[in-house]
């Protein structure tokens, strides 16, 4: 899984790395972390998506393997959330998790799904 | 002839997008451009086409981090310029929920920086005690990040005693935890030698750069907006200014855990001497005569600046300042001379939020050259 962040207020990212620590541990599930997209089956979105970083994270994203599975967290990343009205609206995403940051909870819920549809299409 | 190496905008050491270009000579770093703008969500311009009950909540998104910090500035600016009353009870609250965040976000750095000096088990450690701090703030205010927790003329939500009995239980637990991580972490030898001389700056170039926050007293100057320009109730409180003397990263650390205990003393108090009443002097905000107003408050990470002119139902203009801003410009200068191997560890010891960072321009360079966006 490989975290992408496109313009956030700080909110869902720092939600999304509680995941990886002991109350939450989103690592008993098998999904880890992945330092380069390279290596990621599943990208998390976060964030608005700003001008700049839309411009930039296009790159990343295109590294990243086709048939991978997109998780917007977040507001910002599903809908534009409060900063709509200056922003492009963000990329498409296969599973929307809503909240404003949503509870850590319903991020993991949102992974195990895109866990599933990992699983279900090999 | 030095080379130029990239950091970011996405890097694995590195939370946020944002992109640093480090001039080098062999390991050796000589130069430093802080290049931001990835998280610009243009706040200040939005918050000119919103009513003032709405701005509340955009103030809060400003940053996930000190999401307390900025609406309440928010408020109190309001607040000033329109002549509203605050309720003493109010006061009192919105400083717990300060303190509050203010430890939180001193684990989350903890944490932070123990991962970037590659000591997972001590970030791994912080951040399982930080989340009964968490769940203190999740008890109050049912949120996690953003609080929502200020009202204009006071907060939304009371805290009443049996929350109190909790809180302090919580509380004295996380003293405990607090202890031990301290101890963890100041005696494990590899960990304090890998932070010792890291990232020092010495206290006349932290005053000639106006250098705010724990950073700025780690370097050993005496500056807390809590003491200097009392708002809420810090008048009332007793405290002290933890200040360091050496100005690495190491004493950034020290300054950082023992502030922790200081902000349980004053949640303590805080809870001990809280006036009876109502939390709010008024139900909703639709229009104020207009004026202007300043404010600023002690975010976790230092001097939290706003700066209104109000209209009568939204504001004219608004400007923040926030603590990052005013840390980050001395980033080259502490980078200088420094190794490659060192950027993250003395990034993140300058504990930089770029969510709050990224809303208007750079100095670059300590040369004050305004930097634009492309
Ligand atoms: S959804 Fe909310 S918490 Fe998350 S980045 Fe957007 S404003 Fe911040």
């Amino acid at each position: 899984m490989f975290h992408l962040s496109l313009g956030t207020c700080n909110g869902c990212e720092i939600e999304v790395l509680t995941l990886m620590t002991p109350r939450f541990d989103a690592e008993r599930w098998g999904v880890r972390f992945v330092k380069s997209p390279r290596h990621a089956d599943v990208v998390l979105l976060t964030g608005c998506g700003t001008e700049r970083a839309l411009k930039r994270s296009k790159r990343v994203l295109d590294q990243i393997p086709e048939d991978k599975v997109v998780v917007a967290v977040g507001a910002c990343a599903c809908s534009g959330g409060i900063f709509k009205q200056g922003h492009k609206p963000p990329l498409k995403a296969d599973i929307y998790v809503a909240g404003c940051p949503p509870k850590p909870e319903a991020m993991l819920e949102g992974i195990m799904e895109a866990v599933r549809k990992c699983c279900s299409k090999d | 002839m030095p080379s130029i190496l990239p950091i970011g905008p996405y890097h694995p050491a590195i939370h946020e997008p944002e992109y640093f270009k480090v001039w080098v000579e062999g390991e050796k770093i000589v130069g430093v451009d802080i290049n931001v703008g990835y998280n610009y969500r243009g706040v200040e311009k939005l918050m000119t086409t919103m009513e003032w009950q709405r701005c509340l909540y955009l103030a809060e998104r400003v940053c996930g981090i000190c999401s307390h910090a900025h609406s309440s500035c928010f408020a109190q600016n309001v607040e000033r310029a329109g002549g509203i009353g605050v309720a003493e009870r109010g006061k009192y609250i919105r400083v717990i929920m300060a303190e509050l965040e203010r430890l939180h976000s001193h684990l989350l750095w903890f944490g932070i920086l123990a991962e970037s000096a590659g000591f997972e088990t001590l970030f791994m450690l912080s951040w399982k005690d930080r989340e009964l701090i968490m769940d203190v703030l999740e008890m109050i205010s049912g949120n996690r990040v953003h609080y929502a927790m200020n009202a204009f003329g006071g907060v939304r939500r009371d805290i009443n005693r049996s929350m109190g009995e909790r809180m302090l239980n919580k509380l004295h637990k996380f003293e405990g935890r607090m202890e031990k991580l301290k101890d963890i972490a100041l005696s494990d030898e590899p960990f304090v030698t890998r932070l010792k001389g890291v990232g020092l700056l010495n206290p006349w170039h932290a005053e000639e750069y106006g250098v705010v926050g724990p950073v700025a007293r780690a370097a050993g100057l005496k500056v807390d907006t809590r003491r200097d320009m009392p708002y809420f109730a810090y008048g009332d409180l007793d405290f002290r200014v933890i200040v360091g003397k050496r100005g690495d990263a190491l004493e950034r650390l020290k300054v950082r855990i023992d502030e922790t205990f200081e902000s349980i003393r004053i949640i303590e108090q805080c809870l001990g001497g809280m006036p009876d009443g109502p939390i709010r002097t008024r139900k909703m905000l639709v229009k104020i005569k207009g004026g202007e107003s300043a404010s600023s408050v002690e975010a976790p990470r230092g001097e939290n600046f706003h700066f209104l002119v109000a209209g009568e139902t939204k504001p004219k203009y608004y400007h923040i300042r926030t603590p990052t801003f005013a840390n980050f410009i001395v980033l080259p200068k502490i980078l200088e001379s420094h190794q490659i191997a060192d950027v993250p560890l003395v990034i993140t010891s300058l504990d930089p939020c770029f969510g709050c960072f990224d809303r208007l321009t750079v100095v670059e360079d300590g040369e004050e050259r305004v930097v634009d966006f492309e």
